[in-house]
């Protein structure tokens, strides 16, 4: 009489048997996702780590070389300007993406008139490709018959030249007007979100205490709405150092190599110049650098923001 | 003992008379359906109000539209003679403990505390060490010093609430206003805090309003109790006059641990005597009673009856109503015995030695005797006492 029973688990509630029972129930659950993970980033990761310590040149992989590629990348003064250039490019245009947006996200938490319509709007740089947005802006900017050179750069001589992408010296300033151009909209909308999601019991406590509207902003806002900051600005510092799409659609990190990013150099090295080894080499210690980064700044933000 | 208080009360409610305190006048509100319905109070100088009444009765809105978060829809509001309604919310110097604790979730529990505190005063500098010291006797009074430096999220819900009332308690504002602030705390904290509170409120002189959906909590925490109902206030009285002299149903039922007992039926004359007859079972009025009884013979009315004014007594016994036991509930220092009167279940608060007597054996014949003293009438249509009905200071013990 148990035989039976010991033998057919008897289910109570006509729910799965118990998960635990089936070890392997989780690892098919997040099979997918590994799968793809290993093939699309994994592998081509190994192979470029591998391909960073051999001479590929030519797309002919010969022999290992240790690290060479990364003491010849080293001592390119061009190497260490595409970190410059990087740097100036996120230093510039991520503080400035940061407060406008969220100064934007402040106004649209206020009641405004015509909300709802403006927050689609302000989706569309986001949405658009950024091969289009630099598209858009190389028409708006070309020589002579952009919309803007044309009706605004020339007609008040704001610049010597027809194009501003032909000037070393405001080339990159145009591509970080771009990147501001095309981001801020998102991070206002992810700081508005954010502040919709902020609890109202503090403000309302705030409000009967008398706290000032720089008391609230500093004291309350603000620290609540720290982590969103952290994470938003996190990715954004990443994204934008690793740029290309606008870079290269509308320099192609000329004239010359004045707005020559990391990656438009990676690119060049590899298209260009098939340098398939340094170009890894090249995609690796941008890789290292931006995983101790991560790692200390989010060590940082723990302990010093409660972020994450 | 109570001739001081009464004196104080009754110096308040002239002070009061004299536009100083509280007066809320023919206050209404509606969200999309109206939720305060004319709302006239008072509140003295440093008398508190409790103002009690089932969940979504008004209660918050009220103490909202005082702290200044929400407009009354019509009516006045004045503190002191001030038109506080002409007052933004943040001059109004109001102390409001929110029952949803309305804490700083990234600031620690002392933090929260000072907050108010460092708001009015602008700058940190100016809260000198005195304001920590009296945080730090507040934060030992309710409990909590040994979580000054926790953050709210790691705080249980009973805790939070103690951190919001310290918040409120820790202001000299024109007005405090608490709501629920001691609901969510266990039984012996309540008591301990219950009588702690009201010593500190003595020694000030805002007016206080303190909401409460528990009408015993109300009658020993307010100096008058104000019950309000679907918007409405139903009584305003002291504590003795909302127990004794409940104005309606929906006051006496929401006075009571276990709640009144109360019977359908009608009355009437006969030989001279007022009976109450609820079915078969018949209860001559006492003669307090029995003037109010006059006017509403043969109309539907309601008895009400508290759970300590009713007695078990032999089933032979003269006028001994016939009962069944239907549950025995030892509480040890009294017990609970509910039994069946026709259909209709009543609860018996007795000794327990009287429950021992009526045994465990459900369906068990039982005689019921109702204590004149303590018996109320009702128009069962309108829901209000009967006038004149109101019964006489009672003897009756305690309730326990």
């Amino acid at each position: 009489m148990t035989t039976v029973s010991d033998a057919v688990p008897v289910d109570m509630h006509g729910a799965l048997p118990a998960p635990r029972e089936r070890f392997w129930y989780p690892y098919l659950l997040i099979a997918p996702s590994m799968i793809t993970l290993t093939v699309v980033s994994l592998i081509p990761f190994i192979y470029t780590v591998y391909l960073s310590l051999h001479a590929a040149k030519f797309g002919r992989v010969t022999e290992f070389i240790g690290v060479d590629n990364y003491i010849q990348l080293l001592t390119d003064g061009r190497f260490w300007n595409s970190i410059g250039i990087a740097l100036v490019f996120v230093g510039i245009a991520v503080p400035i993406e940061f407060m406008l947006g969220l100064a934007g996200a402040l106004v649209l938490n206020q009641q405004i008139r015509g909300r709802s319509i403006l927050i689609p709007l302000l989706f569309m740089p986001t949405m658009m490709a950024p091969i289009v947005v630099g598209l858009l802006w190389k028409i708006m900017l070309a020589g002579s018959w952009g919309f803007i050179s044309y009706n605004v750069l020339e007609r008040f001589h704001l610049i010597g030249q027809t194009s501003v992408f032909a000037s070393p010296d405001l080339a990159l300033y145009a591509l970080i007007f771009v990147d501001i151009w095309q981001w801020t909209p998102f991070m206002m909308l992810a700081f508005f979100a954010g502040l919709q999601a902020l609890p109202l019991g503090p403000y309302r406590a705030a409000a009967v205490d008398g706290a000032n509207g720089v008391q609230i902003f500093f004291n309350i806002t603000l620290p609540m709405l720290t982590p969103l900051l952290v994470v938003i600005g996190l990715l954004r510092f990443i994204d934008a150092f690793k740029v290309f799409d606008t870079v290269f659609v509308l320099t192609g990190g000329g004239p010359g190599i004045a707005t020559e990013t990391p990656s438009i150099l990676a690119n060049k090295m590899t298209f260009e110049f098939w340098n398939i080894g340094e170009a890894s080499a090249l995609a690796v210690l941008v890789w290292i650098a931006f995983f101790a980064f991560c790692n200390i700044f989010y060590q940082v933000a723990k302990k010093r923001l409660n972020a994450f | 003992m109570n001739a001081p208080l009464k004196t104080s009360l009754a110096a308040r409610s002239a002070e009061a008379s004299n536009g100083a305190g509280l007066a809320i006048r023919h206050v209404s509100k509606s969200f999309h359906a109206p939720v305060l319905a004319d709302i006239n109070l008072e509140v003295g100088p440093g008398e508190v109000l409790a103002l009690t009444g089932p969940s979504g009765a008004g209660k918050t809105t009220l103490c909202r539209i005082l702290a200044g978060l929400e407009r009354a829809d019509s009516g006045a509001l004045s503190l002191d003679g001030a038109d506080l309604a002409a007052v933004p919310a943040g001059r109004r110097r109001v102390a409001f403990m929110f029952e949803s604790y309305a804490l700083y979730p990234h600031m620690t529990v002392r933090q929260n505390v000072l907050s108010p505190l460092l708001a009015a005063a602008s700058n940190s500098r100016a809260v000198g060490a005195s304001s920590h010291e009296a945080i730090d006797g507040m934060l030992d009074l309710l409990e909590i010093q040994r979580l000054s430096e926790r953050l709210p999220g790691a705080l249980s819900g009973g805790q939070k609430q103690r951190v919001a009332l310290a918040r409120a308690l820790i202001q000299a504002p024109a007005l405090l206003l608490l709501d629920e602030p001691i609901s969510h705390l266990d039984a012996k904290l309540r008591h301990k805090l219950r009588g702690e509170i009201r010593r500190r409120l003595a020694a000030q002189t805002a007016p206080v309003l303190w909401s409460t959906p528990d009408g015993m909590e109300a009658l020993s925490v307010g100096d008058r109790v104000a019950v309000i109902a679907g918007g409405r206030i139903e009584q305003v009285g002291t504590p003795e006059d909302i127990w004794l002299r409940p104005a309606s149903l929906q006051v006496a039922r929401l006075m009571g641990d276990p709640p009144i007992n109360l019977l359908p039926g009608k009355l009437h004359a006969e030989n001279d005597t007022t009976f109450f007859q609820h079915l078969s079972s018949r209860i001559a009025l006492p003669a307090a009673l029995v003037k109010a009884a006059e006017a509403a013979t043969d109309n539907a009315v309601t008895l009400g009856v508290r759970p300590n004014a009713v007695a078990l007594v032999a089933v032979d016994a003269a006028g001994a109503l016939p009962a069944e036991l239907y549950s025995n509930e030892p509480f040890g220092k009294h017990a609970i015995v509910t039994v069946d009167l026709g259909g209709l279940l009543l609860k018996v608060k007795t000794s327990m030695q009287d429950a021992a007597r009526a045994g465990e054996q459900i369906g068990r014949p039982l005689g019921l005797s109702f204590l004149s003293e303590g018996l109320m009438l009702f128009d069962s249509a309108t829901g209000r006492a009967l006038p004149g009905a109101e019964a006489p200071k009672s003897n009756l013990k305690p309730d326990l």
